[in-house]
């Protein structure tokens, strides 16, 4: 049996996830501030850039898939996984609020609100299971992790392609759509999470 | 009359079909809504014809139960004409990409069926077997066509009805 952070593929997906996410951020910070016309000549950037955050959403689900149906839960996968999803989208959406061609759709404080929310309930969680209690991400936080990919691939996707005036409009009212889901989805998910732990919160922390 | 009765729920013996009865059944409600798409009141007309086939079906649901001797039986596939009929219902004739992606998405609902429609399963005879696949059928329209028509406006969605 192999042994070691790495030995097997979920741990390992979890790495190249991190560098994926990494990667994107240099990706975007060299797009940088150019502006939606002069990204327009830079497509392939954009491009690079919606496929690698799909590609390192999605696989979000692969990893803990594989890890569960091969019983390698490791206490590393416990920590990187949700760690490099948080990286990943909160990374994404302080980037495209700072980004001249996106940040139309982040207002700084719908970002601030949700990365709060973020601290809570990992802070909640990590108290909760050190009392050795499960503390798993229930259907309305995987919801809110639906609405945010959303939110942040849609602006990027609607740079990535040559859309007509009709359609872009459309994206940008369902991106807009879609941050404001965030920001909804984000409290009621976190304030449920506060809920189930009240029971924990209540009582003596020594 | 058994081969009068089996020639409807079968959708003309498309049902009858050896592999993927589902699928190839679905290929009568493709014909149909193609049939149908240079007519001017094609919503109108296709959703009538829909509704027709549905009495047909609820009236012979539990003859085809008997017929082949199991529930919710491959050879009827009114259903599933039904269903695509209700994926397509376009407020003009669609045109070939319309009739194709249709056709991949209410087979995708109809064979995963979510939830509810899996719920209507459980309401026995002929309205058992419909209305499981009328629900695929809106789920289709509502959760893929017409996002796809208004996020993707420059594809050809409609045929000129002439």
């Amino acid at each position: 049996m192999a042994s070691g952070v790495f030995a097997h593929w979920p741990n390992r997906i979890t790495a190249i996830r991190f560098a994926g996410a990494v990667a994107l951020f240099v990706l975007l910070a060299r797009v940088g501030d150019a502006t939606a016309e002069e990204l327009a000549a830079r497509r392939g950037e954009i491009h690079a850039c919606l496929w690698l955050f799909v590609a390192v959403a999605l696989s979000d689900i692969l990893d803990g898939w594989l890890a569960r149906r091969g019983n390698h839960i490791t206490a590393f996968g416990r920590i990187a996984d949700p760690f490099v999803d948080k990286v990943l989208v909160m990374g994404a959406m302080i980037y495209l609020a700072v980004l001249p061609w996106s940040r139309e759709f982040f207002p700084a404080w719908i970002v601030v609100v949700v990365l709060s929310r973020e601290f809570l309930v990992t802070g909640i969680r990590g108290y909760v299971e050190s009392l050795g209690h499960a503390f798993p991400a229930d259907w309305f936080g995987k919801v809110k992790m639906l609405m945010q990919c959303w939110a942040i691939g849609i602006p990027v996707g609607m740079q990535a392609f040559d859309l007509s005036e009709v359609a872009r409009e459309r994206w940008a009212l369902a991106g807009h759509m879609f941050v404001w889901l965030t920001l909804l989805t984000s409290v009621g998910s976190g304030l449920s999470y506060v809920f189930k732990a009240r029971k924990f919160l209540s009582g003596d922390a020594r | 009359m058994n081969w009068f009765k089996l020639g409807l729920v079968s959708c003309g013996y498309l049902g009858c079909s050896p592999f993927a009865p589902g699928t190839v059944g679905t290929l009568g409600g493709v014909a149909i809504a193609w049939a149908l798409a240079g007519q001017e009141h094609y919503l109108a007309l296709s959703l009538t014809v829909a509704a027709v086939l549905y009495l047909i079906g609820r009236s012979l649901g539990d003859w085809a139960e008997a017929y082949a001797g199991e529930k919710d039986p491959g050879i009827f596939v009114l259903d599933e004409v039904i269903g695509y009929l209700i994926t397509i219902a376009w407020t003009g004739g669609p045109s070939y990409l319309s009739l194709a992606v249709a056709f991949f998405v209410f087979r995708f609902f109809d064979i995963f069926k979510p939830k509810l429609a899996r719920r209507m399963e459980k309401l026995g005879g002929g309205d058992g077997i419909l209305l499981d696949d009328v629900v695929a059928g809106v789920y289709g329209l509502v959760l893929v066509m017409v996002p796809a028509r208004l996020f993707f406006p420059d594809l050809p969605w409609l045929v000129e009805v002439s």
